[in-house]
């Protein structure tokens, strides 16, 4: 009953009228910065911290985490529209979301991303809650081997994102893995490929290499072709909706991605990023139709975008729960909810509890509204796919730069997004995938780091222990199923014959 | 008479007036001025939020003046002090980094360095970070004597090879001459709090900040300050310096001590006009001074802040940058285990 009652006090605190509108200011503020390409949330809380001091305590965490929660839902709207992802998170949304704007779906996509995302975050808020009670069980079961095999794991979906060659998506991902070599090695502080540069100290930055291959390669091949960004009719009535409706029609699908993302949410050294293309490449594996992944299929939106907010839930699990911060956007809120007079951490679970889920309540209410916000103007955003390429192109190679300028103020971005640009134009054209390569980027200096660490601490030994080998079989499982499948097919092809 | 005295009087009043405000034209010198806080480091993290803090109290300090923070970071701190190195030197730029590092760096002769410490202009300290070697509760190293008398292994986290923690806990063993010390690299952002809770790790160096949290749950237990005496706050603690029992042991401690002393320190471009130089001094003075100030680090769990003007961070960065050879060499061999 204590329980009950801490919850309705939560709710009832978000719900007041100065907590609930600064919840839609943050909102509001959340999606347009999720919709400008590399400024991300963690830009956003730095902003908007100096003006929490002197709020009180649910106010000003409605304001931050309406905003922290909601700006991979605005990120969604530009991978979608024109294939330029919101944060290194939305570019699996690129793969399969832009390819149905070119089909002339783009409301359809919007509306499966936005309402996936607002389900996703509202699934995330109440993992929160069910999982409090034995977080810290959960979190310290999982340590640097576990999180090797996970990343393993992740990277063996590799060779099954690209359906068609998987040679090619193995090429890609192997490219990938080798750019996640660059810069310094934590395990041994010498600076690896960097070319007598400092710009490349600390590796490739995925901001400025996800904005190239994805909008600026896009970019060049619509200037090349001189034709326009959709050539399909537009079939705006209705498909927002449509979209709305795919979601609940996977939502089996939409549940599963949610609930992976939580956990890698709440898992340290993973990362955000890793979440969503760890989903999307789940989602593939267990689609009935994995071959039409990367041509406009729903559920390759579906996933990722349910994923990216259902981890924002997850990162705040150990946030409120020990104190310490889940993701590095979570390290900001840290230092806001301390000056609020927030102190998370198992106190707060036993003393404080209906401000925890004025927390997760925040988080839902937010998705929620963030959602409907932004489907409120899908129709029309949707329309501006179809403006003319001589248009288009300029303004989304300034939204580009902008936005691959603004992380770190360095020219050297720049020419980092116009290098990949370059090649995910050709990749574009010879036909390889740009989603292993990003996979293997992102996840290839967290294996190494993660290896390096386990090896360090407990020797060849960590691949022993239990959870390293049932993560262990699923990579097995991951590797071989497919060409077990394929074998079937084959063998079942014969047979009809 | 009466007349001459008091236009006497008023001249020395509007003296004295205009001595305590300073020089008129600096006070007009920053209206509608842009100043640059050059933050080394990604947003988020330790330099960025004090950065943020204290920017707002500076721009009042500052009558007109507007003060933003951008963020260049890169190569380890050095590529956003070689901005501030090559920035113009008309108080318009001022930079915060990992000082310490930068001194490490430089000793070492890393690549890319543009700038050389001893000539930027130091405008002064916000606060000397009080940095302890912690150790995870009840793993056998309860106490700085537990950990100088077991010959049990003692493995410390670090993000990565070469960096400040990394160092420390080198050089700290070197000075105590630790045997069974071994750093353990791959330790980033907060995973080294879970390193402890999931007892990988015996321990950590690091700032209270970070731990205060953990020691108040009981899990984690501060056995050495690196601070030249104890910490106030845990008169338990023993210091370094007071552990360390050679000549050599007792120069690496101080230099260790040095590094504290400069890891919130901020600089500007060399060869800025001194009265500029003054005027960014005293308004970071007197903005860590505001009561509003103090109220919010108080809030946040914070040491209220010890600032020291340029003058004296000046003199600490010469010192820390004047080392004896036995200790430039000890940090070159440092550097040079990690390749």
């Amino acid at each position: 009953m204590d329980v009950l009652n801490s919850a309705w006090q939560g709710l009832i605190g978000v719900f007041q009228p100065g907590a609930f509108l600064l919840m839609m200011v943050g909102v509001i503020l959340g999606n347009i910065v999720g919709i400008l390409p590399g400024l991300g949330g963690q830009f956003l809380l730095a902003v908007l911290i100096p003006f929490v001091f002197g709020m009180n305590p649910i106010s000003g965490m409605a304001l931050l985490l309406g905003a922290h929660a909601v700006t991979g839902t605005g990120g969604s709207i530009t991978s979608i529209l024109f294939n330029t992802p919101g944060e290194s998170s939305n570019a699996p949304t690129c793969f399969d979301g832009f390819e149905m704007t070119k089909k002339g779906q783009a409301g359809r996509a919007m509306g499966a991303a936005l309402w996936a995302s607002g389900v996703g975050g509202v699934i995330g808020a109440i993992a929160l809650l069910l999982v409090i009670p034995i977080i810290r069980t959960i979190v310290l079961s999982f340590g640097p081997p576990e999180f090797f095999m996970l990343t393993v794991l992740g990277i063996s979906f590799i060779g099954s994102l690209e359906v068609k060659s998987p040679t090619k998506g193995l090429i890609s991902g192997l490219f990938g893995l080798a750019l996640s070599l660059f810069g310094e090695d934590p395990s041994t502080g010498i600076i690896r490929y960097n070319f007598g540069t400092l710009y490349l100290y600390e590796g490739m930055r995925q901001i400025p290499v996800v904005l190239g291959l994805f909008a600026v390669a896009e970019m060049i091949d619509l200037g090349v072709k001189g034709s326009q960004l959709v050539t399909g009719k537009i079939e705006v009535k209705d498909s927002v909706w449509e979209g709305i409706r795919d979601v609940h029609r996977h939502w089996w699908l939409t549940l599963k991605c949610s609930i992976i993302a939580v956990y890698i949410g709440f898992l340290p050294g993973l990362g955000g990023v890793a979440s969503a293309f760890f989903t999307y490449g789940y989602a593939q594996r267990v689609s009935k139709h994995p071959e039409t992944f990367g041509k406009g299929n729903v559920e390759g939106v579906i996933a990722p975008e349910a994923a990216n907010n259902a981890k924002e839930g997850g990162a705040l699990i150990p946030t409120i729960g020990f104190g310490v911060p889940g993701s590095s956007g979570m390290a900001i809120l840290l230092g806001a909810f301390l000056v609020m007079g927030i102190t998370p951490g198992p106190k707060m679970l036993g003393q404080n509890l209906p401000v925890v889920f004025a927390m997760a309540w925040t988080v839902a209410i937010a998705n929620i509204i963030g959602a409907a916000q932004t489907l409120a103007f899908a129709k029309w955003m949707a329309r501006l796919a179809f403006l003319r390429s001589s248009l288009l192109i300029p303004l989304i190679l300034i939204f580009v730069a902008l936005g691959s300028f603004t992380t770190s103020s360095s020219m050297g971005d720049l020419v980092l997004t116009l290098i990949f640009g370059i090649l995910g134009y050709f990749m574009k054209v010879y036909d390889y995938s740009k989603a292993p390569l990003v996979l293997g980027l992102v996840l290839g200096r967290i294996a190494e780091g993660n290896f390096n660490l386990s090896y360090n601490l407990f020797g060849l030994g960590f691949l022993t222990r239990p959870i390293t080998v049932i993560l262990s079989l699923l990579v097995v499982w991951a590797l071989i199923g497919p060409i077990l499948k394929r074998a079937r097919e084959k063998g079942k092809g014969r047979a009809a014959e | 008479m009466k007349t001459r005295a008091m236009i006497l009087g008023c001249l020395v009043v509007m003296g004295l007036a205009i001595l305590v405000q300073g020089d008129p034209a600096m006070a007009q010198f920053y209206n509608r001025k842009t100043i640059e806080i050059i933050v080394c480091t990604k947003v988020g993290g330790g330099y960025d939020a004090d950065a943020r803090l204290i920017s707002p109290f500076l721009q009042e300090q500052l009558p007109g003046s507007t003060v933003i923070v951008r963020n260049v970071p890169g190569g380890g701190h050095i590529v956003g002090a070689n901005r501030v190195w090559n920035a113009p030197p008309n108080g318009l730029t001022l930079g915060v980094a990992n000082v310490p590092g930068l001194i490490a760096s430089q000793i070492r002769g890393d690549k890319g360095i543009q700038f050389d410490l001893r000539k930027y202009t130091w405008i002064g300290r916000l606060y000397s970070r009080h940095r302890f070697l912690v150790g995870r509760a009840k793993a056998g190293f309860d106490t700085a004597d537990a950990l100088l008398k077991s010959d049990k292994e003692f493995k410390i986290g670090a993000a990565g090879v070469g960096d400040g923690p990394y160092n420390t806990g080198l050089l700290m063993a070197e000075a105590l001459g630790l045997k069974k010390v071994r750093m353990i690299p791959n330790y980033g952002g907060s995973d080294e709090i879970y390193g402890i809770l999931r007892k990988e790790i015996e321990g950590v160096i690091g700032g209270l900040e970070s731990w205060n949290e953990l020691i108040s749950q009981g899990e984690a237990v501060p056995l050495i300050t690196f601070d030249a005496k104890r910490y106030s706050g845990l008169p338990n603690v023993p210091s370094l310096s007071e552990l360390v029992k050679t000549p050599s042991g007792k120069a690496v401690a101080a230099y260790i001590a040095g590094e504290s002393e400069l890891s919130r320190a901020i600089f500007a471009p060399p060869n800025l006009p001194k009265d500029v130089a003054q005027t960014l001094s005293q308004a970071l003075l007197k903005a860590v001074q505001v009561p509003k100030f103090k109220e919010m680090i108080a809030k946040l769990k914070r040491e209220p802040f010890d600032p020291l003007p340029g003058d004296d961070v000046t003199s600490k960065v010469t010192a820390a940058m004047d080392l004896p050879p036995n200790i430039v060499e000890l940090i070159k061999k440092v550097a040079k285990e990690q390749e």
